[in-house]
């Protein structure tokens, strides 16, 4: 077996593709999450506070819902989808990491509404935005591994990498502190406490 | 009779209409409140002049608004030398006590005039409902092994039993209602069988909204709200425990620092101008001076009134720092000219999306001005109690709009 017939990720599809369009073949799954997120926060935008029916709040509970998917756990598809479409662990790292930061962006735009502009890009560091990203490592981790699982099903690797297992731990540990632990509130607390030392 | 005790229980986001004698929500029981009221005076027209904890806290105690006593926000300290109703009731002779959340940032200042000052600073000041930390005249004290308003209830009945001479003013301040909301274990459930309407707007995950997941109420908006009536219904029995250690000669004021909107305008918090955030219970029991116990008076009353109220009641003069008024000729049935519209602010409290905003209020009409981010808004609380149809852009009340605008203007010359 040759070391290309080796290597997890498909690359023969790069053969003779045109550089841009390897580009956004592989990024491709982090552009899905990134949009189906803004999507629907655009239509929860809309629609709140706007009943019109008896639909009306289960509409509105099933897009607040599905939005925490690609903000929260996209990173469970993302992951193996750009891995096997040729992104590095880095280029992988940072589309799983895309929707978060997507969501810091609306968040801090939406804050300048409120606050004045640096507080407002502070506004985007908030404890949401630090448990969303834990949250998409951890899924990338449990994505690597499930993806470990079926290559070695086929014979082509091994069941679990070292790292994915951390990703996993380390995701979920940053999540729980995050958001999960008494609300929040551990990491809430210093962060308005930064926000009063940098802008009080 | 000597001059009389003075007690005022301060909750924390129990809003006016969550009184099990009001009857707006059928299901909810608070029987010692309703007690209070029966015993003595109920205002249904009480509101906060800043609907926050911190900033509510320094107004009850100075009689100032936000604007003047400078506690804008719940990251703003009280500064020290600020004057307090406790000054002058001290040297009038009465022994004080605070005895409950703080909350304001920074080290605890010395209250003149506070002989026992028992607090906690865990979390930020907002403490912790089971063996919450608690600081007795600055020395760290932990309490394992305590349920908060139980542990504070306590320690308010040894005070009152420690010296009978003298006439005092104790205010208890507690961390009930506010989130976590969490009910003493055996009340924990109380209310699982009940049925929750939510306004037509809310929805059960709406706390998962940017604009309210910073309240701590992430979940299910019934469960969160099912948990604070528990924790309500608790913290009505922990004052049935205090109220028995009083005299005849004890006046009881029960109030809250804000209200709390369940779903309504899809909120899950307080800040906003709204009825459901500015206005809160208040009950006074005063055996020797209510002309007719059981009443309740329509006259808009607010949280600056207090600290004037407390001073008037104990024959002490009112310092002119002080921006309410006594509102005891009320309690007294006295035919008093009185105010008809109330005048509110509120400061920007990061990280919680709500603008900086002044508004007025008059027994028809509430109209909001934002320093940024929102357009102004009307409401006709007559025909709209709820506050839900914005007349701000309607034609037919342009004229309104601007008499509105003009008397905001005028009040806050008067007030900030």
């Amino acid at each position: 077996m040759s070391a290309q017939a080796q290597e997890p990720v498909d690359q023969a599809d790069e053969i003779g593709r045109e550089p841009r369009l390897a580009v956004l073949h592989w990024i491709a799954p982090a552009l899905v999450s990134v949009t189906t997120f803004l999507v629907i926060d655009i239509a929860m935008a809309r629609f709140v506070g706007r009943p019109w029916g008896p639909a009306y709040p289960m509409s509105m509970d099933a897009l607040v819902l599905l939005r925490m998917g690609p903000l929260f756990f996209s990173g469970l598809i993302v992951w193996p989808a750009m891995r096997a479409r040729g992104a590095t662990r880095g280029q992988a790292l940072l589309g799983i990491w895309a929707t978060p930061i997507a969501f810091a962006i609306v968040s801090a735009w939406r804050a300048a509404d409120f606050f004045p502009p640096w507080e407002a890009a502070y506004y985007g560091t908030n404890p949401m935005v630090v448990g969303a990203l834990g949250a998409q490592l951890s899924s990338a981790g449990i994505g690597a591994l499930i993806g470990g699982a079926w290559r070695r099903r086929k014979g082509q690797g091994q069941l679990v990498s070292w790292w994915a297992a951390a990703a996993v731990g380390v995701g979920t540990a940053v999540t729980v502190f995050a958001v999960l632990w008494d609300g929040g509130q551990h990491l809430f607390y210093p962060w308005v406490q930064i926000y009063g030392e940098l802008f009080g | 009779m000597g001059s009389p005790n003075l007690l005022v229980i301060f909750s924390d986001d129990h809003r006016a209409d969550h009184l099990g004698i009001t009857g707006e929500v059928p299901f909810l029981q608070t029987p010692v409140l309703d007690q209070l009221a029966a015993d003595g005076v109920r205002f249904d027209h009480s509101y906060v002049t800043t609907a926050l904890c911190s900033p509510s806290r320094a107004t009850l105690l100075t009689g100032q608004y936000a604007s003047r006593h400078g506690v804008q926000n719940n990251l703003s300290a009280w500064i020290p030398g600020t004057p307090s109703f406790f000054d002058s009731l001290a040297a009038a002779g009465y022994r004080c006590a605070y005895i409950g959340k703080w909350h304001m940032p920074g080290d605890l200042p010395d209250l003149p005039g506070v002989e026992r000052f028992i607090t906690f600073t865990i979390e930020e000041g907002q403490g912790v409902y089971h063996d919450c930390p608690l600081i007795i005249d600055g020395v760290d004290t932990p309490r394992p092994g305590t349920y908060v308003t139980t542990d504070l209830t306590d320690l308010a009945l040894e005070w009152i039993a420690e010296d009978p001479g003298r006439p005092y003013c104790l205010v208890v301040a507690h961390k009930a209602v506010h989130h976590e909301f969490e009910p003493p274990d055996d009340l924990l459930g109380a209310y699982d069988d009940v049925e929750i309407d939510l306004p037509d707007e809310a929805f059960t995950y709406q706390t998962l909204l940017d604009r309210n997941v910073w309240e701590g109420t992430a979940g299910r908006l019934q469960t969160s709200y099912r948990r604070y009536c528990e924790t309500l219904l608790g913290l009505d029995r922990e004052i049935g425990r205090l109220l028995p250690s009083t005299s005849d000669n004890t006046v009881v004021i029960y109030t809250s620092d804000n209200g709390y909107s369940w779903g309504e305008h899809v909120l899950t918090g307080k800040r906003w101008a709204y009825d459901d955030n500015i206005k809160v219970p208040l009950i006074v029991r005063w055996p020797d001076g209510i002309a007719s116990p059981g009443s309740v008076v329509h006259e808009p009353v607010l949280n600056i009134d207090i600290a004037p109220t407390l001073l008037d009641i104990a024959g002490v003069p009112i310092p002119g720092s002080m921006q309410g008024a006594s509102f005891a000729p009320l309690l007294r049935g006295d035919n008093v000219e009185w105010r008809d519209e109330i005048f509110y602010e509120y400061f920007a409290d990061f990280p919680y999306q709500v603008p900086p905003s002044q508004a007025v209020r008059t027994d028809r009409w509430l109209y909001v001005e934002y320093e940024r981010g929102l357009p102004p808004e009307l409401y006709n609380t007559a025909a709209d109690p709820r506050q839900l149809v914005d007349l701000i852009d309607d034609p037919a009340h342009s004229q309104v709009r601007q008499e509105l605008s003009q008397q905001l203007a005028d009040l806050r010359r008067e007030f900030t």
